[in-house]
């Protein structure tokens, strides 16, 4: 099945604990296309974090549609639609009672696949994130940097070898260094692996380092999409314009 | 055939108890006991019903619960108590007669209940001097008092010095002002009555204690007190079915009186005598039951003594035995408790976290779930344990089960408590991440969140487990058994170092179950570094 993901006209309003309506997607429709990583750029709350969500379904549409391959997520089982879908979220999200073998491999124990199996593939994915596993796979995420454990939570993403690859934000903890450091290597990976990736970030350097395109987020809506030389040539917004020029501050 | 009818008729019989058997109950103080065992034994030696014996329950509420839940068949009641607690009544009788009648109408009507004629003793409030004093001052009555009001000093318990059927009401009807009145705990006024510390002092009038330390009790003359005459009550039910208990019975009305009452009890109390034996010795000695059994002869010579002549000074005085001592003395006792106080918490919190830990889990999804099951598990702890005893009675019966569904509802609330909080604590990130990888809520559940709420799972259940530990105490009042039973027989015979010996082990359970229970939490805990792990 082709990875491409489409967004038609996508709502989603949640309720606001006020008894309200919170607006956090409206009108959004994209196209993902396959073996692209995809940067979705915006300031905080712009909903760039609910769209990633909708592709996993932690969130449901409330109107339009969400497809992947052209069909409508809505129709496929939910759980095995998430393990097609890699997902890194910022704090890593690994779990702390599981060593960092055990957490790479945890899907793939309960898909059922022999223990001997799913040993070699931590291995393998630990060393493709520059992991020796001699040395890592018996760690405790405690004992990791920040940086290490990012790269632990890109091994698990990839574990089940998905088509697509989510990732919210999942270098925005780290200081500069490691940070850029990251990148490069994360660069490299993408080229070595060739995933459909939609990548969250409110940086737009990272997101014209990492992205092939990038789509700009503003209040719910995308506002542009495009590769890096086409948003600064031809800004369709003034909003677009500011967030390039670096009037519009990010997040943290 | 016939030997195969016979046998099956036994089996029957064994399979159908409360047909032809009787169960006697007592409230937790030595008379009580002794009334019930002299209730049980001449039905034993004039029917030829079996008696089981429920000694030690714990007070009229128990008793009547269990009376009325046909758990209990009969009990010795004092009329005092079932006109002020059990029927309410406000009204100030004073006369005997007339507060007999009126309660005997009104248990059979309103209860199905029957009073039997008394035993002849009114355990009533009483003021009491030392035999010697009064005596040289010629005082036998109440208002005697009053010529040597202002050179007497009192010493009252703090509930009679201030209640209005004590101290000022007395005082009022007699028109006493007694030169000084101080307050003293009970238990301490016969020494410092005997030590001429006091002069005047209040007392039940059937107290054993009234005899060792030779004091008179003086003559409520304008029948200020109200009348506390004991006799057994008795299901209707039974009297109709077994006649025969009610013609045996007929033959203790009025052969207790006073006086012999706190020669039966300061047996049991000061020399340490079993009620059973005391009960049976008594009975032989006015001929109600054939003499047969050894054991009651040294009861029954010391009853003679005592019925004969009262004690010299300091020979009523008996040395118990010290903590260590008894410790020895009673330790098979004690391990049977412990082992019956263990089986009893560890069941009930057992049951409470299996019934709590999915409830905790399934309350963390849903809201309007969560506000009932706590809000109940937090009512039910509000319950006085005693009171909770009591309703699982008509449930449930007289022995361990009522005990056990009593600790396992004080025992869910701490557990369903943890649970909820244990698995809402764990960090969100995580339940979302292993929920975007595709774990199903199960796998969610087992893999991550219980993993991770497990310290706090179990501290809620070394929170039960240690409030369990304390209440099994109690279940030895609704004669379930337990360490309470030691701290029972201690608070009934006035001996602390019997309480100790019960008070004691359940403490130390209480601290090895926070200690062992703590160990188990960090055992239990998942590892998050490959350091050692310390405990």
């Amino acid at each position: 099945m082709p990875a491409v993901i489409e967004f038609e006209a996508v709502d989603k309003v949640f309720p606001a604990p006020n008894g309200g309506e919170v607006v956090a997607v409206s009108g959004l429709s994209l196209c993902v296309r396959e073996g692209e990583t995809h940067c979705l750029l915006g300031t905080s709350g712009c909903g760039k974090t609910t769209t990633l969500r909708l592709i996993n379904r932690l969130e449901e549409p409330t109107r339009g549609q969400v497809r992947i391959g052209g069909e409508d997520i809505a129709a496929l089982d939910v759980y095995a639609l998430r393990r097609r879908i890699g997902y890194v979220v910022q704090s890593g999200g690994l779990f702390p009672h599981m060593t960092v073998a055990r957490n790479v491999g945890v899907m793939c124990e309960l898909e059922g696949w022999p223990a001997a199996r799913t040993a070699e593939r931590s291995r393998e994915l630990l060393e493709l994130v520059s992991l020796p596993a001699a040395e890592f796979a018996d760690r405790y995420p405690s004992e990791l940097s920040g940086g290490q454990r990012q790269r632990v939570g890109v091994a698990r993403a990839l574990a089940l070898d998905p088509e697509i690859v989510l990732m919210d934000e999942p270098f925005g903890a780290l200081d500069p260094i490691t940070r850029g450091q990251m990148h490069d290597e994360f660069a490299a990976l993408l080229d070595g692996v060739r995933k459909t990736v939609v990548f969250i970030t409110h940086d737009l350097s990272e997101a014209f380092r990492l992205g092939d395109r990038t789509s700009v987020m503003h209040r719910g809506a995308i506002v542009q999409t495009g590769t890096e030389r086409e948003l600064m040539d031809n800004p369709v917004a003034d909003f677009v314009a500011d967030f390039l020029a670096g009037h519009v501050g990010g997040e943290t | 055939m016939r030997a195969r009818c016979v046998a099956v008729a036994l089996a029957a019989a064994a399979l159908l108890p409360s047909q032809d058997r009787i169960v006697v109950g007592s409230k937790p103080f030595p008379e009580s006991a002794i009334l019930a065992e002299l209730m049980a034994q001449v039905i034993e030696e004039h029917t030829t019903l079996e008696v089981e014996r429920r000694i030690n329950l714990g007070g009229t509420m128990i008793c009547m619960t269990a009376l009325q839940a046909g758990e209990l068949d009969l009990y010795a009641e004092y009329t005092g108590t079932a006109w002020a607690i059990v029927l309410k009544e406000q009204g100030k009788v004073a006369d005997p007669l007339q507060t007999f009648l009126r309660v005997r109408k009104r248990y059979l009507d309103e209860y199905g209940l029957r009073w039997l004629d008394p035993f002849g003793l009114d355990n009533t409030y009483a003021l009491a001097m030392q035999e010697t004093v009064a005596a040289e001052l010629g005082i036998a009555r109440i208002s005697d008092l009053k010529r040597h009001e202002r050179r007497l000093r009192a010493g009252f318990s703090i509930e009679f010095g201030n209640r209005e059927d004590g101290y000022p009401g007395l005082a009022a009807v007699y028109g006493l002002d007694l030169g000084s009145v101080r307050a003293i705990e009970h238990g301490l006024a016969y020494d410092a009555i005997a030590a001429g510390a006091i002069d005047v002092m209040d007392a039940y009038s059937t107290d054993g204690k009234l005899l060792r330390y030779e004091l008179r009790v003086l003559e409520d003359d304008r029948g200020f007190f109200p009348p506390y005459n004991a006799a057994p009550v008795v299901r209707a039910e039974v009297l109709r079915r077994h006649p025969q208990v009610g013609d045996a019975l007929s033959l203790l009305a009025f052969v207790v009186p006073d006086q012999t009452a706190q020669a039966l009890n300061y047996l049991v109390e000061a020399e340490g005598a079993g009620a059973s034996v005391v009960a049976r010795a008594f009975l032989e000695r006015e001929g109600l039951v054939a003499g047969r059994r050894d054991e009651a002869q040294v009861a029954r010579a010391a009853l003679g003594r005592v019925l004969a002549v009262r004690p010299q000074p300091g020979e009523g005085v008996v040395r118990r035995s010290g903590f260590f001592a008894l410790f020895v003395e009673q330790r098979g006792k004690i391990l049977q408790n412990l082992i019956e106080h263990l089986g009893l918490t560890l069941i009930s919190v057992l049951l409470a976290a299996m019934a709590a830990i999915p409830l905790g889990i399934a309350i963390t999804s849903r809201p309007r779930l969560r506000q009932v099951a706590l809000g109940v598990a937090g009512i039910v702890q509000t319950i006085p344990s005693l009171a909770l005893l009591a309703f699982m009675i008509p449930l449930l019966g007289l022995d361990m089960k009522a005990a056990i569904a009593a600790l396992f509802l004080y025992a869910v609330l701490p557990i369903l408590r943890n649970t909820h909080a244990g698995i809402v604590g764990v960090d969100p990130d995580l339940v979302d991440a292993a929920r975007g990888m595709g774990m199903r809520p199960g796998q969610v559940l087992r893999r991550v969140q219980l993993p991770l709420a497990m310290r706090t799972i179990m501290a809620g259940v070394r929170t039960a487990t240690v409030i369990s530990i304390g209440v099994a105490t109690l279940a030895a009042f609704i004669g379930a058994g337990g360490l309470g039973e030691l701290i029972v027989e201690g608070l009934y015979l006035n001996n602390a170092n019997l309480i100790l010996v019960g008070a004691v082990p359940a403490a130390l359970l209480a601290v090895l179950a926070e200690v062992g229970l703590g160990r188990l939490e960090v055992a239990l805990q998942p590892r998050t570094s490959q350091a050692a792990r310390t405990s």
